[in-house]
């Protein structure tokens, strides 16, 4: 529908330049006359009461000269002097078929479209005087004074104490005025568990621990917890910690997205990450890793596989059903919010709302990656390369490829770019981009990169949105602390380990994380740092700790995607996850992972009932919990102590011991009690007019998801006889009953809801009896070719205490095949609390039970204990 | 909101929760029951609600509080169920003067739908035999006989339909309504999207979460299973009894309590205690609210046999229980879609479906839900009235099928806060185009949100710097469908 818009104009400027002269000729007053007259006025009536003083609808106001002669709508100025063909505002007025139509109550009469005309073919005067050149300079000024395009600057710290670190001098200079004081340090332990998570992602082991707690008694814990830190910096778990961050950023997933049915796989996805944490490993400067990531192709090493799979970064988006604009529009995006805090890809169609980002920049960059193509293929399926003839770029009107505007160069936005900067000239621009992004000029790389690791490390940034430093986005509280880390982190040859250990040794990261119910009032949101924050473990970081608790986590560093869904449990880090980014496994939408469809800035973090059922039901936390029960089962008497150390990394207090205890002999009561129940399919003799069912022998043979009693069917002493999911045959006789038995595992009133169907026409059908274990018939019904229900409500029952679903052949055991459901319902003050349905329950084999002190172990790690860090 | 209904958590008597114990919050002792809303609405130090699921008041009153989307994918023929066009039927065979409008492939001549249309209900609304059935209700039923979307093909429609944008990655409406609203039942997801043997084209992107959190994703659900476990991932545990769960949960507590006495007041740490007190409940709930078999016969019979039966079964279930938005899809890939034996297909497909939907709105309306649901019937796009002609790989070729329509195609809404009887806008003559009152899919996202209570344009997420809609811009509430 905008495709031919272009036309349409061309058409209408081909018509006035005819027209031009007659219209113009037929005005016999002064133009400014024209203006007081008729177009003020038909402002005023028609077009300001959207577009005023009040509102300005689509960024469009109509009562001031400077906004009319300057205004956009659309990318085409609203007027062109002289040019009505060229001027939105004429354009919108025409009510033509594929536009916009104003003004919205109704199409203008043709003496006042006349009019219009004819006042902007003599130049659109205005008699308020204004220039229209000053006043874009100046728009431009007000951006530029936006603190995060200012450059870094270091702050004055000739009156820091020569003993106060620097970070923690800047936070106690914005606490003094509120009265307030940094809290004291957390204790040694927590410490420990903090810089462990913070650097590795996973728990500390427990000779560290004790290490911590005995250097804080011997004075030295600063000593210990800087070598502690180095050899934790030291490990390559760092690197996949920090890595997982950086797919954050990247948007990383191993698939393509919905594209028809071809192959969604990327080739090699993986390699990108394993790229990611190696650079982490090595330290790579933070800025030769943007430029790897953006143009390797274009550095030394342009052969080397491994180096080109940095461009992964560009390469492994969605792909928008392979169109290419979007395509591109996903990489500008990533480039420019990722890397920068700005958000340019919002000019696609127009320039920015609010951002000094105008659409030519957008097709500027645009022009850069159009220029970029993916040969595929050896030495890497992940790269890009430059064109032969690069791009040279135009601006589509309102976004549309088919609406060709004016050609711009590919060159760095210009409101982030020295006055006179040149155009690209090499190849695609990639490197040149690269290099402009982490120029020393450009302020905001470092700033966007020091704000995302203190998040990490706080738990907020210092900037509340990481990827966006555009001009809403207020002055940071600690804008001078940002910057000079991000000076520091410049000057450390963007060393992101010295980084870290700047701030991991800070009083402040190291303070306790208790509420400050003093500093509160005036500080609810703990911006200024009176505290530590309290964080929860992420979705890689619980899992891990889950595996490292059961000793199961597999150290290898890199290598493939693995499935983390798949069962028996892949034991690797959770870094190395699969991503299907059309279908993302419902656990980690559960679990607030990033999603991987746009450059995620932060992730959310929800508390919802699905994260516990994970906790309380998944087979991988239940497995792992059984190991956590084996590797203790060793130690004895001191076996809760055991699966404190393993989960909790302590020892219980008293009190926890006690409720342990309780805990385990409670679980081993109720697992004697119940022993038996819930469902046991089986069979047995029911004879005319008894009560109860004699010789009840269980069913336990597995064939093409019946159970049998034998290897044939039909068996050669038991006959017919069999259960399924949803039905089943009796035997031959009487003696041969199918039986499915429910046992009570609680002393508990139930209701019965039983469906029986004989579906053959043929036979005299089958008959179902429904008995309680004291000898209680409590119904008992017939169905031959059809439905039937049996129910009974109220039924009170003692724990150990069942009732049989007994179906038999009748007389006669042909065409004996039954469906049959049936759902045992216990309720409180009529209200369901569980139930209990033969066709949902139906196992070919009885799972075991998990054990007392599985369970135990799983409790310890449902706990906030567990999940979170003080 | 059912939270403030006092259910037992389990039996009295063996309550996992120690009232008063080493401080225990009196709260926990009453489980649910006494577990009040200002809990849930205890918020994050970012100020946002930990339970994003809380319900929330939208912009102005409304009576609507749950969606119902009867999503008929592939794209019915409006020609052969909703939009009656005597010119149509009079002139089959014949070549359009003008010339058929461009659509996926070529067709041909006019082809007359093969179905009476009789006046149905006071309003004497002309709906086809195909929905002889839902056509009792034609009283109830707001008919748009003149949507229209931007292109023929089935990917950017249904992703305009639900995410309000042709390609772009952006939250489904679903996910809109649920952000906005939370939800009314937390034992439950608040958005479900169900539909039978695998999934639509596009497939989980019809009810993406975009750039909203991804909980307010659609929970998918394969309707053609049974199994509760293969519904709700994680909601059954073979290997610990209720019972002994109940211990775990106890001990749980216990240990929690400790934990957080030593540090009070932080409404993260008591929120994730909730949450598995939440958990367990949903248990017991989730299991109730997939069973149809719970269900009385007659109600069973009104719905009648199948897998739509089931599925529009379940929906009111849900409804019923306090979820927001359920998505209902006819069915994997894209059974509408017929370019083909358009009778012989659409004929099946509508006898599916028929009378369940018909079954939905008695059901709704008599347990007085139909005030407070809103129920929308439509596919991404209607069919062309002309024939669509062989295209070799693309068809079968037979010449007695339609192709696909976005120039003009019919929706129908019902229930809470719409206009029934009443038939909005109009095609042309033949059923091409929609040439009077058009409705453009964000027309209709405006409406239905205005009937939600939603001022569209202030409905919006900052993301990216940038304050985005479900809706774009040049967008009309369309008022003469709101009651």
């Amino acid at each position: 529908m905008h495709s031919s818009v272009s036309t349409s104009g061309l058409a209408l400027v081909a018509w006035l330049l005819v027209t031009a002269g007659h219209a113009a000729a037929q005005t016999a007053e002064s133009p400014v006359d024209l203006f007081e007259r008729t177009i003020r006025p038909l402002l005023l009536d028609r077009c300001i009461e959207c577009h005023g003083p009040t509102k300005q609808e689509h960024q469009v106001r109509l009562d001031r000269r400077s906004d009319v002669l300057s205004g956009s709508a659309s990318d085409i100025p609203l007027i062109v002097p002289g040019q009505p063909g060229k001027s939105r505002l004429w354009q919108v007025l025409q009510h033509a078929e594929d536009d916009i139509r104003m003004p919205s109550s109704g199409k203008l009469d043709q003496p006042a479209l006349d009019a219009v005309q004819s006042w902007i073919l003599q130049g659109a005067p205005w008699p308020e005087t204004a220039d229209l050149e000053a006043d874009a300079t100046a728009r431009l000024q007000r951006w530029r004074q936006h603190w995060a395009f200012q450059p870094v600057r270091v702050p004055d710290l000739s009156t820091q104490p020569p003993n106060i670190p620097t970070i923690d001098w800047l936070i106690d200079r914005q606490l003094q005025p509120h009265g307030l004081q940094r809290s004291p340090a957390a204790p040694a332990a927590v410490i420990t568990r903090r810089l462990a998570y913070a650097i590795t992602g996973l728990p500390p082991e427990l000779t560290d621990l004790a290490a911590a707690r005995n250097a804080e008694q011997t004075g030295t814990l600063s000593a210990w917890l800087s070598d502690y830190t180095e050899r934790l910096l030291a490990q390559p778990q760092y690197g996949e910690r920090w890595g997982r961050y950086w797919l954050d950023v990247a948007r990383y997933a191993d698939t393509k997205g919905y594209v028809f049915t071809e192959n969604r796989e990327y080739a090699d996805a993986w390699r990108y990450r394993e790229w990611v944490i190696r650079s982490l490993n090595n330290d790579q400067p933070f800025d030769q890793f943007i430029h790897q990531q953006l143009a390797a192709d274009r550095l030394p090493g342009a052969d080397d596989p491994a180096q080109l799979a940095a461009m992964g970064f560009l390469t492994l988006g969605r792909r928008f059903l392979n169109n290419t604009h979007d395509i591109i529009d996903d990489r500008i995006d990533l480039v420019t919010r990722g890397l920068m805090g700005v958000t340019v890809s919002c000019a696609r169609c127009h320039d920015h709302k609010y951002d000094p980002i105008s659409q030519a920049d957008y097709y500027s960059l645009y022009g850069v990656f159009a220029s970029s193509e993916e040969p595929g293929g050896e030495p890497s399926p992940l790269r890009l390369v430059d064109r032969p003839q690069p791009v040279e770029p135009v601006i589509f009107v309102r976004g549309s490829p088919g609406n060709r505007g004016p050609a711009v160069p590919r060159r760095f936005p210009v409101a982030l770019s020295a006055p006179d900067a040149p155009a690209w000239q090499t190849g695609s621009g990639r490197l040149e981009l690269a290099q402009a992004i982490t120029s020393p000029a450009n302020p905001l790389t470092a700033r966007v990169a020091v704000n995302r690791i203190w998040m990490h490390l706080f738990g907020q940034g210092l900037v509340q949105t990481p990827g966006d430093f555009g001009v809403r986005t207020e002055k940071p509280q600690h804008a001078e602390l940002l910057d000079w880390l991000s000076a520091e982190f410049m000057a450390s040859g963007w060393s992101r380990k010295t980084l870290l250990r700047t701030i991991l040794r800070s009083e402040t990261w190291r303070q306790s994380s208790d509420r400050r119910p003093d500093a509160e009032p005036a500080d609810p949101e703990n911006r200024l740092l009176a505290r530590m924050n309290r964080q929860r473990l992420d979705f890689e970081a619980q899992r891990d700790s889950v595996l490292a608790a059961s000793g199961q986590l597999d150290r290898t560093v890199g290598g493939p995607s693995a499935d983390l869904a798949s069962d028996p449990a892949v034991t690797r880090r959770a870094v190395y996850a699969r991503i299907d980014r059309q279908n993302l496994p419902g656990l980690f939408r559960t679990f607030d992972l990033a999603s991987p469809d746009a450059h995620a800035p932060r992730r959310y973090q929800t508390t919802i009932p699905q994260q516990a059922l994970f906790y309380l039901n998944n087979t991988f936390v239940l497995n792992q919990s059984s190991e956590i029960a084996r590797i203790t089962a060793a130690a004895g008497d001191d076996r809760i102590a055991a699966v404190f150390a393993q989960v909790l990394r302590r020892t219980p207090t008293a009190a926890e011991l006690a409720d342990c205890r309780s805990f385990l002999q409670t679980i081993a009561e109720l697992q004697q009690q119940a022993g038996q129940g819930g469902w046991q399919l089986g069979w047995g003799s029911l004879p005319e007019n008894a009560l109860s069912v004699s010789s009840f022998q269980p069913l336990t043979v597995v064939r093409e998801g019946r159970l049998q009693g034998g290897d044939q069917l039909p068996d050669p002493q038991l006959g017919w006889v069999f259960l399924s999911r949803n039905g089943g045959h009796p035997g031959n006789d009487l003696q041969h009953c199918a039986i499915r038995r429910w046992t009570a595992d609680n002393d508990c009133r139930v209701l019965l809801h039983g469906v029986v169907t004989h579906d053959s026409d043929q036979g005299d059908g089958v008959r179902m009896k429904v008995l309680a274990s004291d000898g209680r018939l409590l119904a008992e019904t017939i169905a031959a070719n059809g439905t039937q229900t049996v129910a009974a409500a109220g039924i009170q029952l003692q724990a150990g205490q069942f009732v049989d679903f007994v179906v038999d052949c009748r007389t006669n055991s042909s065409h004996d095949s039954f469906r049959s459901k049936i759902v045992v319902t216990q309720a409180v003050d009529g209200q369901p609390v569980r139930i209990w349905n033969s066709e949902q329950d139906f196992r070919e084999a009885p799972t075991p039970r998990q054990d007392p002190w599985a369970q135990l172990a799983q409790t310890l790690l449902l706990t906030n204990e567990f999940s979170f860090i003080d | 909101m059912s939270a403030a209904i006092p259910i037992p958590f389990v039996r009295p008597d063996q309550s996992p929760i120690v009232v008063g114990r080493r401080g225990m919050l009196a709260r926990c002792g009453m489980g649910f029951g006494g577990l009040a809303l200002a809990d849930l609405l205890q918020q994050t130090q970012a100020g946002e609600p930990l339970n994003p699921m809380t319900p929330r008041q939208p912009h102005f009153p409304s009576r609507v509080k749950h969606v119902i989307h009867l999503f008929m994918n592939g794209g019915p023929s409006h020609v052969d169920t909703f939009d009656y066009k005597p010119e149509l039927q009079r002139r089959g065979g014949e070549k359009i003067a003008s010339g058929n409008l461009a659509t996926e492939r070529p067709t041909g001549a006019l082809y007359p739908s093969p179905w009476r249309f009789r006046p149905c209900g006071e309003s004497g609304l002309m709906i086809s035999d195909l929905f002889r059935k839902t056509s009792a209700h034609a009283d109830k039923l707001c008919v748009i006989r003149s949507m229209h979307a931007d292109v023929p093909n089935h990917e950017p429609s249904l992703m305009l339909m639900n995410c309000g944008d042709a390609r772009l990655v952006r939250p489904s409406m679903g996910s809109w309504l649920t952000w906005g609203l939370g939800t009314d039942n937390q034992n439950l997801p608040g958005f479900v999207a169900m539909c039978p043997g695998g999934y639509p084209i596009q497939e989980s992107q019809n009810w993406q979460a975009g750039f909203l959190p991804g909980i307010f994703q659609g929970t998918y659900v394969d309707t053609n299973h049974t199994e509760l476990e293969k519904l709700i991932e994680n909601v059954r545990n073979d290997r610990i009894s209720n019972t002994e769960q109940t211990q775990q949960l106890r001990l749980l507590r216990l240990l929690n309590q400790q934990h957080l006495e030593q540090r009070p007041g932080d409404a993260q740490l008591e929120s994730r205690i909730q949450s598995f007190e939440l958990a367990f409940r949903m248990q017991t709930d989730a299991a109730d609210a997939f069973d149809v078999s719970r269900e009385p016969k007659h109600i069973r019979e009104m719905y009648g046999e199948g897998v739509q039966a089931r599925q529009i079964l379940i929906a009111r279930r849900l409804v019923e229980r306090g979820v927001r938005f359920v998505q209902v899809w006819h069915g994997q890939g894209q059974p509408w879609d017929n370019h083909d034996d358009i009778e012989v297909n659409h004929a099946r497909l509508a006898r599916q479906c028929d009378q369940a939907i018909a079954a939905l709105l008695t059901d709704l309306d008599q347990r007085g839900l139909l005030d407070e649901t809103l129920v929308i019937w439509g596919g991404e796009f209607g069919r062309t009235p002309t024939v669509e002609l062989p295209t070799k790989g693309a068809n079968a070729g037979k010449i007695n099928g339609r192709d696909h329509n976005h120039w003009g195609f019919t929706m129908w809404l019902a229930g809470g806060g719409v206009r029934g009887g009443y038939a909005h806008g109009a095609t042309d003559e033949f059923g091409f185009k929609a040439v009077e009152k058009p409705v453009h899919v964000h027309d209709l996202h405006a409406t239905l949100l205005k009937l939600i209570g939603f001022d569209h344009e202030k409905f919006t997420f900052r993301y990216a710097g940038r304050d985005f809609r479900l809706t774009d811009v040049h967008v009309k509430v369309v008022e003469e469908l709101i009651a």
